[in-house]
């Protein structure tokens, strides 16, 4: 996924030379996952630039790059330090086309790993995405592979409003596929299902769909066929393929690495329960991180992986 | 001259004497807000008294190409760069024909076309946005400053530290200009730590803000880097600047009479359509915005 998110930035600094990219250690360094390696070399410190150590600088004066016509792609160097960028990102970058009447907008993509899995510990492996789809005017991206990673950030540099492209850290070298070469994009606000079934609809994205993959195939053994459906897009939410699958399996599991409390699980399943209730055969359920800061030794338990979701499916299938 | 009289050669005067009658225009429109914000017919609207001079002042020193990042209290900066009366008052009342479509306090003024940047309150969240904007028109090749405005005490907010520092790291072409009350600490004693260039100047007298926007302004564009300029604000209402040889009283009436009869206008029209509400939040609505608006609007 590095490779190609790495080929994405470059083929679109050549393609437009509005591109940007800005962020700590991006230049010289290529990033400390390297996934700016070689931009910086390529295009030079006017358009790969290194940045004072201040996510709120970075964020900030990629908004003046984006109001003066530019495509800045800022880097959040872990998601767990968007933080002192919060109010940037909410209060300025989210809210400039609406409080400008239209006049003025923001078209900028926030890259930032996020997640577990790579035994960071509290402050190298959160998912702040709930924070980012409550602020209206921010679109959230969060692709599961190397193929999706390509074409939604070329869709996302591409799109006119904000977007926080939130990159699975422990996908970015564990995964490996082919991607074209050539210039594509994956729509955005598109879910994706990546395994049919009509026995339990489970909703997932990022590195955790791999997850609910592998628990899928644990619980096929037990005659559950489940379907799991990968949001790439978080929000605007692509509710009608939820909706859709729900209506067929009758049955619902949203996975997240984000605390249970106010996560998106709990946003996803109320929307389908206002458009799909009398569908319902069981109660939705969600397997998600617990209500507490994200571990570092017991990060495997914390996680919502395969040996979680699995009894989760179970339960609502045999509810 | 009375007290706090601005003394100037009779070289200059005429040119003082323009940039005098700015001010007495925007003093008489900030009285007028002020009075339908105590009478409740409108919302919440800091005063833009006392800084008047540093707000014509600055303008005579730039160029109309250059990008303004005002404060909430710095709505003239709009009517002064040419937004018409009649549209401000839509503004002030937040009407159908409010370019902000009713969505800010009066004085959250936004004008793309006069490179009058969108406003919001956070404190000195909008200085790295002039740095950027100032950052990309050098890389473009345009002889374009970018200047942000802030008080005295937004030096305390982690966002001026941030916008100062990266516009001395990257030589934006940006004019920091800050208004420090009289005695109060400015923001210039910051300057050394963060490689910029400072300058103090007094803020009751509109050619000195001039000179020292303008000198700010000449140094950006020849790659010298960022300037903050520490406006210095003396006194109160009653200790005003004031010029001689203005008619003031001429000014005031006419200034009156426009206002009047846009604001009569304004009071008149409608409000902003409810589908307003979901309009802008991205480009296009998306499917959950289109779902609440039909609950609103039938």
């Amino acid at each position: 996924m590095v490779q190609a998110i790495n080929g994405a930035l470059a083929s679109e600094m050549r393609r437009d030379d509005r591109v940007v990219v800005l962020g700590e250690d991006v230049g010289k360094v290529g990033g400390v996952f390297r996934v700016t390696a070689g931009l910086y070399d390529e295009f030079g410190e006017d358009r790969c630039i290194d940045t004072p150590l201040a996510e709120g600088g970075i964020i900030g004066t990629a908004i003046g790059m984006a109001l003066y016509g530019m495509r800045p792609v800022p880097e959040i160097q872990f998601a767990d330090f968007i933080f002192p960028a919060f109010d940037q990102i909410v209060s300025e970058a989210a809210k400039m086309r609406w409080r400008s009447g239209g006049e003025y907008s923001c078209p900028m993509v926030i890259r930032t790993p996020v997640g577990g899995g790579i035994r960071g510990g509290l402050y190298h492996s959160q998912s702040p995405e709930s924070l980012f789809i409550h602020t209206a005017g921010l679109k959230v991206v969060c692709p599961s592979n190397p193929y999706d990673a390509k074409g939604l950030l070329l869709a996302s540099i591409r799109d006119e409003d904000p977007v926080l492209f939130m990159e699975p850290k422990r996908v970015y070298r564990a995964v490996k596929m082919d991607v074209p070469e050539d210039d594509y994009t994956v729509p955005l606000g598109k879910a994706k299902v990546v395994r049919e079934g009509d026995g339990v609809t489970v909703v997932s994205w990022g590195a955790m769909v791999y997850e609910a993959l592998s628990a899928a195939e644990q619980v096929a053994k037990d005659g559950v066929d489940c379907e799991v459906i990968d949001l790439r897009t978080l929000w605007p939410l692509d509710l009608d393929t939820i909706v859709e699958s729900v209506k067929k399996t009758g049955r619902l599991v949203v996975v997240h690495e984000a605390p249970k409390a106010c996560g998106f699980g709990a946003e996803i399943m109320q929307l389908v329960t206002e458009k799909a209730f009398l569908h319902f055969e069981a109660p939705p359920a969600r397997v998600t991180g617990f209500d507490t800061p994200f571990p570092y030794t017991l990060e495997n338990e914390y996680l919502p992986l395969a040996h979680r979701i699995a009894p989760a499916v179970m339960t609502t299938a045999r509810y | 001259m009375e007290a706090g009289a601005i003394s100037s050669p009779t070289t200059e005067r005429e040119a003082l004497h323009a940039l005098y009658e700015q001010m007495v225009r925007v003093r008489t429109v900030d009285a007028r807000l002020a009075a339908l914000g105590d009478a409740g017919r409108i919302g919440f609207l800091p005063r833009t008294l006392g800084r008047e001079a540093a707000l014509v002042g600055a303008l005579d020193g730039l160029e109309d190409g250059d990008w303004l990042f005002p404060t909430h209290a710095d709505w003239a900066l709009a009517l002064l760069r040419g937004m018409d009366v009649a549209t401000f008052a839509h503004r002030v009342f937040g009407t159908a024909s409010d370019p902000l479509k009713g969505r800010d306090i009066p004085s959250g003024v936004s004008a793309k076309g006069l490179n009058v940047a969108s406003v919001s309150a956070p404190a000195a969240t909008h200085l790295p946005h002039a740095v950027g904007v100032a950052w990309s028109a050098r890389r473009r090749g345009e002889d374009v400053v970018s200047v942000a405005l802030f008080d005295g005490p937004e030096v305390d907010a982690a966002d001026f530290h941030t916008g100062v520092n990266f516009a001395g790291v990257m030589k934006a072409p940006t004019i920091f200009l800050c208004r420090v009350r009289e005695g109060e600490p400015g923001s210039a004693e910051h300057a050394v730590a963060y490689g910029v260039h400072a300058v103090e100047c007094d803020g009751t007298d509109p050619a000195a803000v001039s000179r020292a926007v303008r000198e700010a302004r000449e140094r950006a564009l020849a790659g010298e880097g960022p300037t903050l300029i520490d406006v210095v604000l003396k006194g109160d209402d009653d200790a005003m600047a004031r010029v001689d040889g203005v008619d003031e009283a001429g000014i005031r009436k006419r200034t009156e009479e426009s206002l009047s009869s846009a604001f009569d206008a304004a009071t008149r029209a409608s409000e902003p359509a409810l589908g307003t509400l979901f309009s802008d939040v991205y480009e296009a609505v998306p499917p959950h915005l289109d779902r609440q608006r039909d609950e609103i609007v039938r």
